[in-house]
């Protein structure tokens, strides 16, 4: 008699392709092994059915023969299997893994361009908040102003890269039929608003001072260390209630 | 008309914008409870909707109650908020496994039927049932492989569960079929095993063949086409032997538009409001 645990750690095992599973199966006009690999083929299936779901943008890049073959290569590669029963938060180092892939390892900016991507997924699942308003400041004391700490949305994700990601999006989103790749870096903020996932391509100096505020650093003290960089605080403060960046505000204990 | 009167359809995101802005007239709607594991978001909000106008129904396929080891707590404790948040009028799960040593394989893998099984899974619906504070249906796999370990056929695995825990069941015809005809059995056997009363839903989908290399084939549960002729006379069987539950069209793979999806439906309701009888 075989315990469950046993035979369920040989399935394992065989789908790594370490053991064989035939002397589990009952025989007959179908071999185990052909059995066996319908659960193989599943599993795999799946795994690349929810890299496509939080990569579409990847797929539409590189060609689905292209991404497929990295899909499979990092599955088979990595053995990195979920913790939990549902792939939503599954594949976060496919980025990572485009960068040794022998096909799309030449294609330098693909890893951050699939981070974005990546972000842009985590961002529509992040917690609701209500995002503070103009009006939701207007009490606030002056003297305060110093000691103010904004709360970032949930949905907030600050990203920058050493390549020119927006030129890629406009691509790859068809905005822009092609484009000559310029030398110089992006900084992305992305966030929700209402169903709608917006990124919003910063300055190097916009990107400080969120990075932060993420960070959780006073007003006071953010524009303290902002110093002489070009930034026009009041502009930016009116694009984060705009577009919905914070959710709440606390004051710094003095 | 009463829900087990009704037939309902799988919800899948290309059909959410047209359930909205068109109301089909369809009984009700199923998720796959994973697939809303997130925080917050917009498919959230655009179940929130669709549960305004329509009876929902989850169906788990990642709690692993076929797991040697404990069930998944944060599993548990997602999928009760999801109850709470939907109030779903079915809860249900699958007779399979898919988590070892804490990694999870993402497919409903199959477990032998034996009396340690049994007790291992009587105890795993005890303690979502208990913890969720909901009775959950247990749904019969499409399975591939049968093991040499088992001493149960499946319907007396089944049947011993439900008698065991007081869950209920979610037979699938479709899964009956593709699994009698992987394995040989006789699927109206399998029904006739059954006792009505056990069967609180029932699901219909279509099926693929897959052909090795060396000549041998299996039926695959792809969800990727219309139910089959056998299906439909199975399900006109399972009517006539008193199963008239809610009814569950199912289409996961190259799905159609949803006109095609309700076709079905139709059709579904139909047999469900004449048990309709298949002669020939």
């Amino acid at each position: 008699m075989v315990d469950l645990l046993n035979l369920q750690k040989a399935f394992l095992e065989t789908y790594e392709g370490t053991r064989s599973f035939k002397d589990f199966v009952k025989i007959n006009a179908v071999s185990p092994e052909n059995r066996f690999s319908v659960y193989k083929g599943n599993v795999e299936g799946a795994f690349r059915n929810a890299l496509e779901g939080t990569y579409p943008l990847i797929w539409k890049l590189i060609g689905q023969k292209c991404a497929d073959g990295a899909a499979y290569a990092f599955i088979r590669a990595q053995k990195s299997y979920p913790q939990e029963g549902t792939l939503l938060n599954w594949g976060r180092d496919f980025p990572e893994f485009l960068k040794t892939f022998e096909a799309t390892k030449v294609l330098s900016y693909l890893a951050d361009f699939a981070k974005l991507e990546c972000f842009t997924g985590e961002s529509l699942c992040a917690e609701e908040k209500v995002p503070l308003i103009a009006g939701d400041l207007k009490n606030i004391p002056s003297q305060h102003y110093e000691r103010l700490i904004f709360i970032v949305h949930p949905s907030l994700f600050l990203f920058s890269s050493s390549y020119p990601l927006d030129q890629i999006l406009e691509v790859v989103e068809e905005r822009a039929l092609s484009v000559t790749l310029e030398n110089r870096g992006a900084y992305a903020l992305i966030i929700r608003q209402e169903a709608r996932i917006n990124t919003h391509w910063l300055s190097e100096a916009e990107f400080t001072f969120f990075s932060y505020v993420s960070s959780g650093l006073s007003l006071g003290e953010i524009l303290e260390k902002m110093g002489e960089r070009k930034f026009d605080f009041q502009e930016t403060l009116s694009f984060s209630l705009k577009n919905g960046v914070f959710s709440d505000y606390i004051f710094m204990t003095e | 008309m009463p829900i087990n009167k009704r037939v309902g359809l799988g919800l899948r995101p290309p059909h959410y914008q047209y359930i909205i802005e068109n109301g089909p007239s369809i009984g009700w709607f199923e998720v796959h409870s994973e697939n809303f594991f997130m925080r917050g978001g917009p498919s959230l909000q655009l179940l929130d909707r669709i549960g305004e106008g329509y009876p929902l129904s989850l169906h788990g396929v990642g709690l692993s109650l076929g797991s040697a080891e404990r069930i998944d707590s944060d599993h548990l404790k997602q999928l009760k908020a999801l109850i709470e948040r939907f109030s779903p009028f079915l809860v249900s799960e699958h007779l399979s496994w898919s988590r070892v040593g804490g990694q999870y394989l993402p497919d409903l893998l199959p477990v032998p039927y034996t009396d340690e099984v049994l007790e291992i899974f009587s105890n795993h619906i005890d303690e979502a049932q208990s913890f969720l504070g909901q009775e959950i249906l247990i749904e019969n796999p499409s399975s591939y492989l049968e093991y040499n370990v088992s001493t149960m056929t499946e319907p007396e695995f089944l049947n011993t569960l439900c008698q065991k825990t007081g869950a209920k069941l979610l037979l699938d015809i479709n899964n009956i079929y593709v699994s009698s005809v992987n394995h040989g059995w006789d699927p109206s056997l399998y029904l006739q095993s059954i006792p009505p009363s056990f069967v609180r839903e029932i699901h219909l989908a279509g099926h693929s063949q897959k052909t090795f290399e060396d000549g041998s084939s299996l039926l695959i549960d792809t969800h990727s086409s219309q139910v089959c002729k056998e299906v439909w006379a199975l399900y006109a069987e399972a009517l006539q032997l008193g199963m008239q539950v809610p009814t569950l069209i199912e289409w996961d793979t190259d799905i159609p538009d949803f006109e095609v999806l309700m076709g079905e439906a139709r059709l579904a309701e139909s047999y469900l409001k004449e048990q309709k009888v298949i002669y020939g």
